[in-house]
């Protein structure tokens, strides 16, 4: 009985040095996003987007959106690719072999016509079925593809965009006008050193609503189950990637919205295939590139909200979906771990590659480890439960004050919002520990096992449910 | 395991923690919120002519300091008449200050703020520098113009962010960018030859293109390649013939574009033995170039559909396919 104590004793210990060690670099995290954000804030007072806009000198850009059986949503997310307010980009939507009506969709909408046009094969790809240009908007391009994967689709796009820049984006998408602008503005101010530029992407059961008539982000979705998705998004870009980018470390380009310079893609081979999902990889395989070659570069994350992305509205989409991304991650961290630690990788792998392990590879294990010994500690009366509550209530409010950190950088940033939303946002704040991030925790879970287990597939989950029209 | 006082000592401290953050996100929006609504309140009071003699020094740099509305002019001038010497101190300092009373003493029409605009050019933060460029280039004046200029050939901040709020101001700059053209470092002869591309009917600007298509520095020959595209003018074909066989993939490319946009027909023939070139960015200039270039264009194109080279026949068969497409209205009218 003692053993089973002491054990239970040291595993308390174990835990509470992980919680306190994985704050604490969360704090540090949100000390250098608060200086970031400072910094790019006093910058854009002076800046004037109109001026950009007006401007011939900007960088083209080509966006490239892979769709894959998005017919609910496919209209609208590739009208706001078109709408968006840049002076020169092209739009290229690859249909992934979609088995619903997708392609039907877009022909309806874009009014598309073949077109005979020949490519450069620079990256391998699924084979192409066809190719479409709209008569209403000429910028945007449809490849109609065999079904290969998002990997392999961007690759298909790559194939044929124009321009020096190039932007993949996810067809759930819904882009902000404004997004190119203010992605190439800071990839403008020295297009030498930025290969690589994202940006926040807002959560919504329907993204389609979720933009003002100017068409930027201005309404979150009331219901709870999105809004604890949003502030999770919020934590994740705010308090970590805005972190990053100060430390020239920023080792998620989000998939949403991803801006990479093209020679720089072409440089490192394109989009792998090998992996469950691209964005992650490639960026930590830009960030292994760069920093082996001795070469200067950055990566930055912008503290705007470029678009809305549909968030799962059931917990087992969310699930499926979070199972995936911890996949992704551990499939990733995995095969750079040579960086850790290593003079060479600099910031990357003394800092960026150890958080991660920190905050994601080994936090399901640990976040497991702490239940079962708080459960335990309170039935063998190691603990009582005045200090289990205790306790509890200390890590919702780290919860809660880490949201509210989010919330303030994102709102200093943007003031788009209506404050009723924010005092939501700050109050569903340490509800998250005991609400959201159980269901989270048993996904990280799952996603560990199943990486474990070779798995790699993408395991879409159904697009949420629209009122029919 | 854990003594009771602490685990209850560290809740409260984290509850208040967590109360005085949301009371920042709070107090922080209602103030920006009440500080916009202000802010245009008093432009408008301006613009409809109130008296700003009789408003506090608060309320004037309120109106002042923010993105420019008709209105924000009076409230700087007013400002700086009445505590110029105490903005000019700040702007002599560090710090975020020091920029918000820059654009107040340019936006007031101080005398010294040019001065101190390119005093402040020396900047170790490049965000004080950022600012600089972003408050000259508000104004339309002629020191504007002359310090837009001096940070573009110093390169104190990045050339291509400077030359982007050059831009509408290319037109009346036309013989200092001239004049740029003959600089000593190449950056600079490029980004003054990508200005001149917003006036190519201004004289002196075909001269100063067809001089640097022979620079010695490829970026140069590209972009003198380009204004000669915007110029228009045929008689510029012998400038352009030997820029397509440059050793440089990016001049052959857009001396292509350029030669679809002057519709230089006599060089149909060269642009579509660029079909075959090894670079895929001069193919795809090609395919532009010979469909802009019409009939003749269809003709040296039609010609390369035989070629022995398989990217030459299939960038042809792009083009042909392209005029059959942009036919086929004309010939649903007839």
């Amino acid at each position: 009985m003692s053993i089973a104590r002491d054990l239970l004793q040291w595993t308390v210990i174990v835990c509470l040095g992980y919680v306190v060690a994985v704050y604490g670099a969360y704090g540090s995290m949100i000390a250098y996003s608060m200086i970031e954000e400072r910094l790019r804030r006093r910058r854009r007072v002076f800046e004037s987007l109109d001026r950009i806009r007006a401007s011939s000198l900007t960088i083209p850009v080509s966006i490239i959106a892979p769709v894959y059986n998005e017919a609910p949503i496919v209209a609208q997310s590739t009208r706001s690719f078109v709408e968006i307010d840049y002076p020169e980009y092209e739009v290229i939507v690859v249909n992934d072999g979609s088995t619903d009506d997708t392609l039907a969709v877009l022909e309806r909408e874009f009014d598309l016509e073949p077109i005979e046009h020949f490519y450069r094969r620079r990256y391998e790809s699924g084979p192409i079925r066809g190719l479409y240009r709209s008569r209403t908007h000429p910028k945007l391009i449809v490849i109609d593809k065999v079904n290969g994967g998002k990997a392999d689709s961007l690759n298909c796009g790559l194939n044929l965009a124009r321009y020096r820049y190039v932007c993949g984006v996810d067809g759930d998408t819904i882009l902000s006008r404004s997004c190119l602008l203010n992605g190439m503005r800071l990839a403008l101010s020295d297009p030498q050193r930025i290969v690589g530029v994202t940006g926040h992407i807002a959560i919504s059961g329907r993204p389609e609503d979720a933009l003002d008539e100017n068409g930027e982000p201005a309404k979150l979705d009331q219901r709870a189950f999105l809004a604890f998705q949003h502030s999770d998004y919020l934590r994740s870009f705010f308090n970590n990637r805005l972190g990053w980018t100060r430390l020239n470390t920023m080792l998620c380009a989000v998939g949403a919205f991803q801006i990479w310079r093209s020679d720089v893609i072409e440089e490192i081979g394109g989009f792998s295939t090998t992996y469950t999902c691209e964005d992650i990889e490639l960026t930590f395989r830009v960030h292994e590139h760069f920093r082996r070659e001795g070469r200067e570069y950055e990566i930055v994350s912008l503290p705007d909200t470029v678009g809305v992305t549909e968030g799962p509205d059931t917990l087992r989409k969310l699930i499926a979906q979070r199972e995936r991304w911890q996949r992704v991650i551990l499939e990733t961290v995995v095969s750079y771990r040579r960086m850790m630690f290593r003079r060479r990788y600099g910031a990357v792998g003394f800092v960026g590659v150890p958080f991660f392990i920190l905050s994601e590879v080994i936090a399901p294990v640990f976040e497991l480890l702490a239940l079962v010994a708080l459960a335990a500690s309170v039935a063998v009366q190691a603990l009582d439960v005045e200090q289990a509550l205790l306790t509890l209530a200390a890590l919702a409010l780290m919860n809660g004050l880490m949201t509210s950190a989010a919330v303030l950088l994102e709102d200093r940033t943007s003031r788009a919002y209506p404050l009723g939303d924010l005092v939501r946002l700050i109050l569903l704040g340490p509800l998250d520990l005991v609400i959201y991030r159980p269901f989270i925790v048993w996904a990280r879970l799952k996603g560990t096992w199943r990486y474990l287990r070779g798995d790699q597939g993408w395991h879409k989950f159904e697009r949420n449910a629209r009122p029919a029209t | 395991m854990v003594p009771t006082w602490l685990t209850l000592g560290t809740t409260v401290v984290l509850l208040v923690l967590w109360l005085a953050l949301a009371a920042w996100v709070v107090g922080a929006r209602l103030a920006h919120d009440r500080l916009i609504r202000l802010r245009r309140r008093d432009a408008g009071l301006l613009v409809g002519g109130a008296d700003p003699q009789r408003w506090s020094r608060r309320r004037l740099w309120r109106t002042a300091d923010g993105d420019w509305v008709p209105g924000t002019d009076v409230a700087a001038r007013e400002l700086v008449s009445r505590d110029g010497s105490r903005l000019r101190r700040v702007a002599n300092g560090r710090g975020d200050r020091r920029s918000h009373a820059l654009r107040v003493l340019t936006r007031g029409g101080s005398p010294f703020s040019f001065r101190l605009l390119r005093s402040a050019l020396d900047s170790e933060h490049a965000e004080v520098r950022s600012a600089i460029v972003a408050i000259a280039a508000e104004q339309q004046t002629q020191s504007a113009d002359d310090l837009l200029l001096q940070i573009l050939v110093e390169g104190s901040h990045p050339r291509s962010r400077t030359a982007t709020e050059l831009t509408p101001r290319a037109r009346r700059l036309v013989s200092h960018l001239i004049d740029l053209t003959d600089h000593t470092e190449p950056e600079v002869r490029y980004w003054a030859l990508m200005l001149l591309r917003n006036t190519p009917d201004k004289p002196g600007t075909r001269a100063a293109a067809v001089r640097c298509s022979t620079d010695p520095s490829g970026t140069v020959r590209s972009a003198a390649a380009r204004v000669l595209g915007a110029t228009h003018a045929a008689d510029v074909q012998h400038v352009l013939r030997p820029l397509l066989t440059d050793e440089i993939f990016f001049v052959r490319s857009h001396a292509a574009r350029a030669v679809g946009e002057i519709g230089a027909a006599g060089l149909a023939g060269d642009v579509a033995a660029l079909l075959a070139d090894t670079s895929w960015w001069v193919r795809a200039a090609a395919k532009e170039s010979l469909f802009l270039l019409g009939d003749d264009g269809l003709e040296a194109a039609t010609e390369m559909l035989q070629d022995e080279d398989g990217f030459a026949r299939d960038g042809a068969r792009e083009v042909v396919s392209a005029f059959r497409r942009e036919s086929q209205p004309l010939e649903l009218v007839g």
